[in-house]
């Protein structure tokens, strides 16, 4: 019996993600009307290069981490941008975010200001490894 | 859910020390479970634990002899400092004992100063034996901020090649056969289920069971030694030409059977992707996806628009205005050259023979056929072709490795039922927690990004080149991940050359013997002599200590503590169908003399150099700990306190280090969805690798302004054999080729050490002797016994003595391991036994390969007796 394997890919839900938060702002940038705040805890290298720790910043509600990302970018300019986001507009991997300490995987996080201020970790780990 | 009984390991006599205590061994990598019999603070036994799925009570030779290593006299108990300013191979450093305190106020000092003035002055270097260090170490250098980790020859040797193409084609650290399935294995110098490597115990007896079903294994290697005496049929070739062969079997495959999974190529690689004349993917205007052919629209579509049955395998299409054809198509017309005859002549293998395997391998394979497993349908492909250190080990170790999977991919053989599986590159996750679950998934080409990987650094998507700022310059070489530069004499001309801002001064250094480790001990030791300042954590003095300024005397592994023993699944965890487990390492004994533990020391280190919050915070992201097990801000907490966290946080509160402490291990059943995810999960491999093109020009871009030169003939996105630097010596009298092979009975440099394992040695025929085929040898007017030379054509040699053998091919020369010790103080069981293979080898960017940056590891010799 011959099977496709786009058919097998079709018929399984095995590895389904479950439907992840997208962040939705209650406000658009445009009216922003209440900036909240977030304390931003860089680790390691990013430590030396943001020279503020930690770093308090004022984004408007409804942010996500890539908006964090984005305006340490704005601050801290390519000294800070080259070594988190790669050329194709993406956090690298071994860049590691943390929202009030839950890993943040992807830029689109929301950034949820459940406590105020929010607390956002980053760290790059070493990006190289043998065996 | 199935933990084991603390009853079943872990006993005790009223009032008296008799307890069997479930641990993980670190004699190698493969860090399987064992179980120490401890009798009154005496371990008077170690055996492998019947109770964990890796190794299943089943432990090696390496791993029962644990205990001498342990009980060595030579052990390191209390930190040295240097009183002799010099070093070199051959100064005595006058070693004085000295307390904690002052040997980690000295290095503390030394690692503020260079944390002030630029972090990347800190290199640091640790063994692969010890696998979860790589968690303690990755994270100091991340918290120091450092990006120039290392780890000796490990990597270097054994993996920049085959990882990056596990990686890439498989999402896993390694690959094996699926043992329980598997119908026909073909291992091109692969060490995989013969005693040595990941999951070394499991894959024995994974291994001797598929054997014993009837599973035909074929070894193409030039020694006959421990995978090809036990295989049904051993393929000497010349050292070097593997690729080569598997070029050839792909073209007999492909062209002359007509034989290849034309469904799996297009719904599970790139094949059909369009490919212009500029070697790249011709892109739908509007999305920017890789276009297909769509035979039912009979027009150029994006590859998620159309169904896979539908996307055109071959042709010759125009679209936009632009001539491109499907990349299996120029993957077909590029094996054309390939022929076996072409191949006999590059790796003597007889042409008949290879178009024999090919077709054995092709019709193996049951291209379109399904199997249930545990009630599942799955495609069932039963051939295998896999590879590791002896295929990969040159500078052509892309394409050598990429060829060989090829011939998996073409029959769609890759992570199905009886196919060539990666190390589990999917887990579902623990039931209870959810935790620990990955799985592989699409980028924006729809190519595979792999779901968990060792490092941090991930084979796919290819990194953006940049100017190299790490001194082993893998940001601009950045398909390798271990560098010769680290090392190399001519380092300090490219450094130059690239505008390094900053120059390595203080290394920290884990059980690494990189003079012996790497290549010509000269080279590494006037690197190791122009480092300011060293520091060595070891268990013995070593040929390395004489260049170390502090040395600190670590626990052995029956000593230690250690959550993730066997973590991540996709480096030591049994691939197929059984059950997930997860280990842990815990003391036999207790410390002695001064020892510490490695990772308590780093957290020392740490708080004296006041990154604590950042090593915590490094902790956190590694183990990916969430609260209410999250390390806080600049807290002391002592590794033990770590590992509790970190297995809290997996397997649920009432599963901290004291329970598995009590139970050794914990496990719970695997999914056939797991094991043979491939066809379940919507992600491609590439089998054009397109990337290589842009990647070599933005290469070449940073590269050749400074005058160094990338050579592109290995950045074509098809493989090609390209030949090593040994098979270019015209020299005469440099008759063989020579290269070193894992032993059985030893691991890394250090065992030769250990007093058991060094009886075996001596016993064994080959452990420390040169092989060289009889009959070849025997033209050359060599005895059997008898004391030679092995000379490169540089002049440099080593000395052994010659075994004759019919068991190696005529060309070759074998040695096995890394052993050859002189440093006699610390190591006198060691010193003078064996042979130093590495000695031989060159140690820079000529004898690298240019895409990443794997080592050469054969070289042309002269044999002569002494």
């Amino acid at each position: 019996m011959s099977v496709r394997w786009d058919a097998v890919v079709g018929s399984s839900r095995f590895w389904t993600e479950p439907p992840r938060p997208t962040a939705k702002p209650s406000t658009s940038r445009q009216e922003v009307a209440s900036p909240v705040a977030v304390k931003v805890w860089p680790y390691g290298t990013l430590a030396s290069v943001l020279a503020q720790r930690p770093l308090e910043l004022q984004l408007p509600e409804g942010f996500s981490v890539g908006d964090v990302l984005d305006e340490l970018s704005r601050r801290y300019g390519d000294e800070f941008s080259d070594l988190v986001i790669g050329s194709d507009g993406r956090k690298f991997r071994h860049c590691r975010v943390f929202v009030d300490g839950l890993p943040a995987d992807d830029v689109e996080t929301p950034v949820r200001v459940e406590r105020s201020p929010a607390l956002v970790e980053i760290i790059l780990l070493t990006a190289i490894e043998g065996g | 859910m199935n933990d084991m009984s603390a009853n079943a390991v872990l006993q005790s006599r009223q009032g008296k020390d008799d307890a069997w205590v479930p641990s993980s061994c670190a004699i190698c990598y493969g860090n399987c479970s064992i179980v120490g019999h401890r009798v009154d603070g005496v371990l008077v036994k170690i055996e492998g634990n019947p109770e964990s799925v890796l190794g299943k009570g089943r432990l090696c030779g390496k791993g029962v002899s644990g205990i001498m290593t342990h009980y060595d006299p030579n052990r390191l108990t209390v930190p040295l400092r240097r009183t002799n300013p010099k070093k070199g191979l051959n100064e005595d450093p006058g070693w004085k004992e000295i307390s904690w305190d002052e040997a980690l106020d000295e290095i503390a000092a030394q690692l503020r100063r260079i944390h002030k003035e630029d972090p990347r002055k800190l290199v640091m270097h640790r063994t692969t034996t010890i696998t979860s260090s790589r968690t303690p170490f990755q994270g100091f250098a991340a918290a120091f901020g450092t990006p120039n980790t290392g780890a000796a020859g490990g990597g270097l040797h054994c993996g920049n090649g085959a990882h990056l193409l596990s990686g890439l084609m498989h999402a896993s650290w390694s690959v094996v056969p699926d043992f329980k399935y598997c119908n026909y294995a073909i291992f091109f110098g692969a060490s995989k289920g013969h005693a040595a490597g990941h999951s070394s115990g499991s894959n024995m007896a994974l291994a001797a069971d598929a054997r014993a079903r009837g599973m035909k294994m074929v070894v193409v290697d030039p020694m006959c030694n421990f995978a090809a005496a036990k295989a049904t049929e051993w393929v000497p070739l010349r050292v070097g030409t593997d690729g080569a062969l598997a070029l050839s079997m792909c073209q007999v495959m492909v062209n002359e059977l007509g034989v290849f999974d034309g469904p799996y190529l297009q719904a599970k690689t790139n094949a059909p992707y369009l490919i212009g004349p500029d070697k790249l993917y011709v892109r739908d205007p509007a999305t920017k996806k890789p276009l297909v052919w769509d035979t039912a629209a009979k027009a150029a579509r994006p590859y998620t628009d159309a169904k896979s049955a539908d996307m055109a395998l071959e042709g010759d299409f125009e679209v936009n205005g632009v001539r491109c054809r499907p990349g299996f198509q120029l993957l077909r017309e590029h094996l054309k050259k390939f022929t076996p005859e072409w191949a006999e002549g590059i790796t003597t293998v007889p042409a008949a023979d290879i178009r024999r395997l090919a077709g054995e391998f092709a019709r193996e394979a049951r291209v379109g056929s399904t199997i249930v497993v545990d009630g599942v349908t799955l495609p069932h492909r039963p051939a295998a072709a896999i590879a590791f250190r002896g295929a990969q080990g040159h500078v052509n170790s892309v394409y050598n490795f990429y060829a060989i999977d090829l011939l998996n991919e073409l029959v769609g053989a890759s992570d199905v039922v009886g196919g060539c599986l990666g190390f589990n590159p999917a887990c579902h996750g623990f039931p209870e927690t959810g935790r620990l679950r990955y799985v592989p998934h699409p980028d924006p080409d729809g190519l595979m990004i792999a779901g968990m990987w060792m490092g941090y650094h991930y084979p796919y998507p290819i990194a953006e080149p940049k100017l190299p700022r790490r001194i082993g310059l893998q940001d601009l070489y950045v398909m390798g991940m271990m560098s010769p530069f680290d090392h190399s004499d001519d380092s300090e001309e490219l450094w130059q050359k690239f505008e390094l801002p900053y120059r390595p001064e203080v290394m920290l250094n884990f059980g690494c013997n990189l003079v012996m480790s790497i290549a010509n001990k000269d080279s590494v030791a006037r690197s190791l002599a122009a480092y300011k300042f060293i520091a060595s954590i070891d268990i013995f003095l070593n040929e390395t200590s004489y260049f170390a300024d502090i040395i600190l005397p670590d626990a052995s592994y029956l000593q230690s503590t250690d959550s993730r023993a066997n973590f991540p699944f996709l480096f030591n965890h049994p691939a197929g169908m059984d059950e997930w487990c997860w280990p842990v390492r815990q003391p036999v004994l207790p410390l002695e003399g001064k020892q510490r533990r490695f990772q308590d020391v780093l957290l020392d280190l740490a708080d004296r150099v006041g990154i604590r919050a950042d090593y915590n915070a490094a902790y956190n992201a590694q183990m990916r700990l969430e609260p209410p097990y999250r390390l806080e801000g600049d807290t002391k907490y002592g590794f033990d306190e770590i590992c509790d966290r970190e297995l809290k946080n997996n397997f649920g509160p009432e599963r901290g280090l004291d329970w598995f402490k009590e139970h050794g291990v914990i496990k719970w059943p695997k999914k056939p969805q797991e094991v043979y995810w491939r066809a379940l999960v919507d992600v491609r491999v590439p089998i054009y690798w397109e990337f290589m093109t842009p990647l070599g020009e933005r290469s070449e871009a940073i590269a050749g302004p400074r005058g160094v030169k990338i050579h592109r003939e290995f950045f074509d996105p098809l493989p090609d054999f390209l030949p090593c630097p040994s098979h270019t010596c015209k020299k005469e009298g440099f008759d063989f080729y020579a290269f070193y092979y894992r032993d059985v009975i030893h691991a890394n440099s250090f065992t030769t050490e250990n007093a058991w394992l060094d009886e075996a040695g001596q016993l064994d025929p080959f452990s420390y002797t040169i092989a060289v085929n009889a009959d070849s040898g025997r033209k050359k007017g060599l005895r059997d016994g008898e004391q030679v030379w092995v000379e490169v054509e540089n002049g440099r040699k080593v000395k052994g003595r010659v075994h004759l053998t019919q068991a190696i091919h005529p060309e070759a020369l074998g040695i096995a391991g890394c052993a050859g010790h002189w440093a006699g103080k610390g190591m006198p069981v060691a010193k003078g036994k064996g042979v130093f293979f590495n000695d031989l080898l060159e140690l820079d960017a000529t004898h690298a390969s240019p895409v990443n940056l794997n080592l050469d590891l054969c070289a042309r010799v002269k044999v002569t007796p002494v």
